[in-house]
């Protein structure tokens, strides 16, 4: 029997049984953990989606797809009827028959000359092992099966047959002719095979090509047999009705010829059954349909075509935007040729509103769950453990974030590498981690999640973590880093050593990680999706990989900049932050190493590198701004997220050595962007930042494909091309990773130096006049609105203005603190929204100046005053820290009150430990509280806490989170493995809040994570736990 | 490209136009289009020859500078060129030149095999010499020029 070669019943064919496939595999997991218990819902589903298989793979003469099929839904049946438990064991055996099935369906045109043996065999056993003594012999023994004219027609193992029976099934042989009951109707021989599936079991199905005779002799008597072995309840009669084939086509089998087949059968039997000859009658039409012409089509070789599947809905919403598109188009020509602007304005919002409709529709049928991705891991976990001997848990989350179809068929292979590998070198064996204090089991999670419009993949295991040391020594070995280098790297640098090509961790070579496809491999083939990929690790807890990725290729949100008025675009994924460098500053912020620029961040060193240089552009002309553009450019960047760090020591001290090689440039500012390049960062400087877009990614030709620095180019809204640079090709280019090293090396000295006492804070620098200088701790504001002086109304001696629907009150610093006042000439100021007393207030300042981390002292002293908390040294000049509640609560003080009697009815007498190191914040948060009447008791560290907490009656704790001698978190973990004083609440207070850092607090066993000055909520919540006691 | 030389007979017709002071011929059968505004983008760290890319509908449009390749004498102004657009395996390529000045319909029998070089350039970039009764013509060979 040859296969036939028509395309398209194969194919469909082919797609089906993928998607069937594709299913098989997790259900066949649920019924392992289910064991005896079944879920028939499960069982079934596999064993008809197994069955359909069968069915189609019968007609188109696939016979090693059709016979493993067959004993899989013999095996599963047996499951079905409680007859078997689907032990581990078992569910092995059909795990890899589905494996065999998948690839022998990918390849179906040589599935025929596979050696499916192993498989086959193992289905069999399984069968046979579970079946009673008598029966087992009725495996080996086949039958044969026919219809008058053709006595042998199938060859049926009379196991299958009796099974057939013991169901009350009639076992029928079914005629079709492809031509006349079959094509002419309309339908195809799949939509009959499942037609037959619904009402019963279709045991064996066959094209009869040898009685297909001699083609072309005569049209009208030519037909090509379709033979169907079919088990069902229904008596003939019904079947006839039902299936519309006339009685001459259905040949009932005898039951007693079966049930007593010779014992010692070896050869098959023949079973003759009377009926008449089926003479090429064509049947009875039930349905009205158009014959379509079929076309002799010469064999071609078999190709699966990738489709995709679009729901209908999907298509329809884009049908209705393609109109809506078509209508925005005639509304605008409309309103270009009636010359009408306003009209051009409407309809250019209604385009952007459409084409941004229009963009995500169609992205959406681009997009798939990460699920379908992760879902494979169970198997990967399953096999993977038993083989190592481990035990290990899977958990999935956010397996409903969706990604471009690209992308996720792309990641399937490094998310592999990673996942064996956390489960070969990460999870212990179940020994170690009892003897380690953890439990048997080791859980591997696998999580997906949007942030920043990109999606994040987290790999993590609670395993033995990465053995930073033994990298150290392999990187040496190998001569790959020097010893002083590596000395110099932090835990996460080492640890991603891994990624170094030619290093491996692993003791030995094992089967399932080792085997020439390293991590850096796994490195590059996401950085080529433009993915970022980012490791921590902690010996004996374990690891977790993170990965970054786009949300699709094709339209990229990116950043435009320009460098000598040439624009380029560079992809938000790659950028980490904006910094601007004040000409002032430069000095001592940016210096030279060797011959290679540097940048300190927040004490770190940064390498930098011109665009200019890095694109080769030799000519570098500037422009002289003038102090009035240089004002303008600061307030374009306002909304960039950036942080400067500055050391007052270091400004104190700056390096004379190096002044002098310093390159001085006419440039007033320098503009740069930190990127990351995968494994280390940089800063590259630019001219100007001008816009953030999303941009349509286009390939470059085939001369500049070489060219390196480059990711592609875009068409900008005037027609012109911007390049898209690429970030990792241009640190390659300008040798950026050893630059890297070599300032590795430097930072970690620096970082020595540094006094490490105090935290940083992100404060808002804003000013009121030329000369007086206020910072605000970020964290506490909500917005920063811009507003124009003129829409202030004074209403009852308040200022006020409306804004969303209501109206927000308006304050300014000057009206509290004896400070320069304000300038109310000008045409714009600032409105600083902060929550206070469960309403939003504003505060008014004429400028912002920037926003800054800095770690420094305050004195809160000197300048101490209503509104002012006290003053700290920022760019050189004394500014003031200035109190958000305390301006407001001054002016408002029954809006304070209101708040104070809140509290009152709670938390009357309640003792409150703070431990905090910086006597500032420490005075500032006790306090707040007592003024709502709390008692307080006062630590500088989590030692003395400690101290206090085993004299002292407590009833919560407030700390800090960096401390010298003892830190916040260690603090929670002796305090909640202390029996006596596990209960207490915790309250962890800091600069700035992070969802990792929020993370590893909770880990710790702290109950609330909040900012430092947010008197508001760290009362609300001091409340609340105070409450629940 | 079917560019049939081969065939000693007949005619064809030609595009006529100047790189530096050198009149270059290319069958019109070979030119998708012929751009005169555009503006170019510089990409740099591309080969010498790579003038830069254009925006052509929509496409990414590498542009190739003819005076380069022949390293011919001063370039006049860029705004005067223009831009021969021809496929090259299925990709379109610009040839900046200075501006085509004639479409001419020519008898293959006119023209004869290019001389080792051309004015000192390679003579591999050239297919023939095309003998009008004003100049003598170089006809282009493509796959040579554009080849990297």
């Amino acid at each position: 029997m040859a296969i036939i070669e028509e395309d398209e019943t194969l194919l469909a064919f082919t797609e089906e049984s993928l998607e069937h496939l594709d299913g098989i595999e997790a259900d066949l997991l649920t019924i392992e953990e289910d064991g005896a218990d079944i879920d028939s819902d499960v069982v079934n589903k596999v064993f008809r989606a197994v069955h359909s298989i069968k069915g189609g793979a019968g007609f188109l003469g696939l016979e090693n797809i059709k016979d493993l099929s067959h004993y899989s839904e013999n095996l599963l049946n047996m499951v079905r009827n409680n007859e078997l438990v689907p032990t581990p064991a078992i569910v092995s055996v059909l795990l890899d028959a589905t494996d065999k099935l998948t690839s022998l369906i990918n390849d179906v045109t040589s599935s025929n000359e596979v050696d499916i043996s192993t498989e086959l065999n193992a289905l069999k056993n399984a069968v046979k092992n579970s079946l009673p003594e008598e029966e087992k012999e009725s495996l080996d023994t086949s039958v044969e099966v026919g219809t008058q004219a053709h006595i042998s027609l199938f060859a049926v193992s009379e196991f299958d047959i009796t099974s057939c029976r013991k169901g009350g099934n009639n076992i029928f042989i079914l005629e079709y002719d492809l031509l006349t009951d079959i094509e002419q109707q309309g339908r195809t021989p799949l939509d009959v095979i499942s037609e037959l599936q619904q009402t019963g079991q279709l045991l064996d199905s066959m094209v009869n090509t040898a009685s297909i005779g001699n083609l072309g002799a005569d049209p009208d008597s030519f037909t090509i047999p379709f033979y169907v072995l079919f088990a069902t309840i229904m008596e003939k009669e019904l079947l006839m009705a039902f299936l519309g084939l006339p009685e001459q086509k259905i040949t009932f089998i005898e039951p007693d010829q079966q049930d007593a087949p010779p014992p010692e059968q070896q050869a098959p039997a023949s079973i003759e059954v009377a009926a008449p000859e089926p003479p090429p009658a064509p049947a009875s039409p039930p349905v009205a349909a158009t014959p379509p012409q079929k076309k002799p089509a010469p064999p071609k070789p078999f190709k699966a075509e990738s489709n995709l599947r679009v729901n209908v809905k999907i298509l329809d919403n884009l049908m209705t935007l393609a109109g809506e598109l078509v209508l925005t188009r005639n509304q605008l020509s409309q309103a270009v040729l009636s010359d009408n602007s306003q009209g051009v304005d409407a309809v250019s919002q209604r385009l952007d509103m459409v084409t941004t409709e229009l963009q995500e529709a169609i992205m959406s049928t681009r997009m798939q769950p990460v699920g379908n991705v992760f879902h494979k891991f169970k198997r990967v976990v399953r096999d993977l453990s038993r083989d190592l001997g481990k035990q290990i848990e899977l958990v999935i989350e956010g397996e409903d974030v969706e990604l471009d179809k690209t992308i996720i068929e792309a990641i399937g292979d490094p998310l592999t590498h990673l996942v064996r590998n956390s489960i070969d070198h990460g999870i212990e064996m179940p020994d170690v981690r009892l003897a380690n204090q953890k439990e048997a089991a080791g859980t591997l999670r696998l999580s997906a999640f949007h942030e920043g419009g990109q999606v994040i993949i987290e790999i993590a295991d609670n395993g033995a973590g990465i053995d930073t040391e033994r990298l150290k020594e392999k990187s040496l070995s190998s001569g790959t880093h020097d010893k002083a280098e590596l000395e110099a790297m932090s835990t996460k640098e080492l640890a991603k050593l891994i990624f170094t090509p030619g290093l491996s961790t692993a003791q030995e070579v094992s089967d399932i990680s080792g085997r020439g496809v390293g991590m850096d491999v796994v490195h590059t083939n996401l950085s080529t999706l433009g993915g970022i990929i980012d490791i921590t690790t902690a010996l004996g807890t374990g690891t977790t990989i993170t990965i970054k990725l786009p949300l699709t290729l094709a339209i990229i949100p990116s950043l435009i900049i320009s460098v000598q008025d040439e624009r380029y675009a560079i992809p938000q994924v790659n950028l980490v932050e904006l910094v601007r460098i004040p000409a002032n500053q430069t000095h001592q912020r940016i210096e030279r190493i060797g011959d290679a620029m540097v940048m300190r961040l927040r004490g770190e060193l940064l390498p930098l590198v011109f665009l200019t240089d890095a694109l080769g552009i030799e000519q570098r002309t500037f422009v002289d701004p003038t102090s009035q553009d240089v004002q303008l450019d600061r307030r374009h960047n306002l909304a960039d997220r950036r942080g400067e760090e500055l050391d007052q020591e270091e400004q104190e001290n700056p390096e004379r050595r190096a002044r002098k090689d310093r390159r001085t440039s006419p440039l007033s500012a320098y503009n740069i962007l930190v990127l990351s390049s995968g494994d280390h960062n940089y800063g590259l400087i630019v001219d100007h930042l001008l816009d953030s877009e999303e941009i349509v990614v286009k390939p470059l030709g085939s001369h500049l494909r070489h060219c390196k620095g480059y990711a592609g180019a875009t068409i900008q809204g005037d027609g012109k091309i911007a390049l898209i640079l690429d970030v990792v090709g241009l640190s390659s280019l300008m040798n950026l990773t050893t630059v890297a090293e070599h300032v590795k090396a430097h930072s970690q000295r620096h970082i020595e130096e540094n006094d490490r006492g105090e935290d940083s804070q992100t404060l808002l620098i804003v000013k009121n006049s030329e000369e007086e200088q206020m910072a605000v701790p970020l964290g506490l504001i909500s917005r920063i609105e811009r507003i124009k002086s003129t829409n202030i109304e004074i209403t009852g001696g308040r200022k006020n203005i409306q804004y969303r629907g209501g109206s927000l009150p308006l304050f300014g610093v000057d009206e509290v603190a004896n400070i320069a006042y304000r300038d109310e000439a000008q045409e714009s100021c600032y409105v600083i929204v902060f929550p206070i007393c469960g309403r939003e207030v504003g505060i008014l300042f004429n400028e912002i100046v920037d926003i800054i981390d800095i770690k420094t002292k305050v004195d809160d002293i000197t300048h101490r005053q209503p509104g002012i908390l006290g003053s700290m040294i920022i760019f050189d000049h004394i500014t003031l820290f200035i109190d958000l509640y305390g301006v407001v609560s001054t002016l408002m003080p029954e809006w304070a009150l209101e708040q104070s009697i809140s509290v009152g009815e709670e938390g009357e007498s309640a003792t409150i430990l703070v431990v905090e190191d910086s006597k500032f914040f420490l005075s500032q948060i006790t306090s707040f509280l007592q003024d709502v009447g709390f008692q307080t008791l006062e630590a500088e560290d989590g030692v003395e806490a400690l101290d206090i907490l085993a004299r002292e009656h407590v009833d919560m704790v407030i700390t800090d989170i960096e401390m010298p001698n003892m830190d916040g978190l260690e603090l929670s973990r002796h305090i909640r493995a202390d029996s006596e004083i596990a209960h207490l609440p915790i309250i962890a207070v800091t600069s700035v809040a992070g969802k990792a850092a929020e993370l590893a607090g909770k880990e710790a066993g702290v109950d609330d994570y909040l900012i430092k000055l947010d008197r508001e909520m760290i009362i609300e919540r001091v409340n609340h736990y105070l409450g629940k006691q | 490209m079917a560019e049939n030389y081969e065939t000693k007979s007949g005619t064809m017709e030609m595009a006529i136009f100047q790189v530096g002071s050198m009149p270059c011929g290319l069958e019109t059968s070979l030119i998708q289009e012929i751009i005169k505004n555009f503006t170019i983008t510089t990409v740099h760290r591309a080969p010498d020859f790579v003038r830069g890319v254009i925006n052509l509908r929509g496409q990414i449009t590498t542009v190739i500078d003819l005076h380069q390749k022949f390293t011919t004498d001063i370039e006049d102004d860029i705004n005067s060129m223009e831009i021969v657009v021809v496929l090259f395996n299925d990709e379109p390529i610009g040839l900046l030149v200075n501006s085509v000045s004639d479409v001419v319909i020519i008898d293959k029998e006119n023209m004869t095999a290019p001389p080792a070089n051309v004015k000192g350039i390679t003579g591999s970039f050239f297919r023939g010499i095309l003998k009008m009764e004003q100049q003598l013509v170089s006809v282009l060979n493509l796959t040579e020029l554009i080849k990297k």
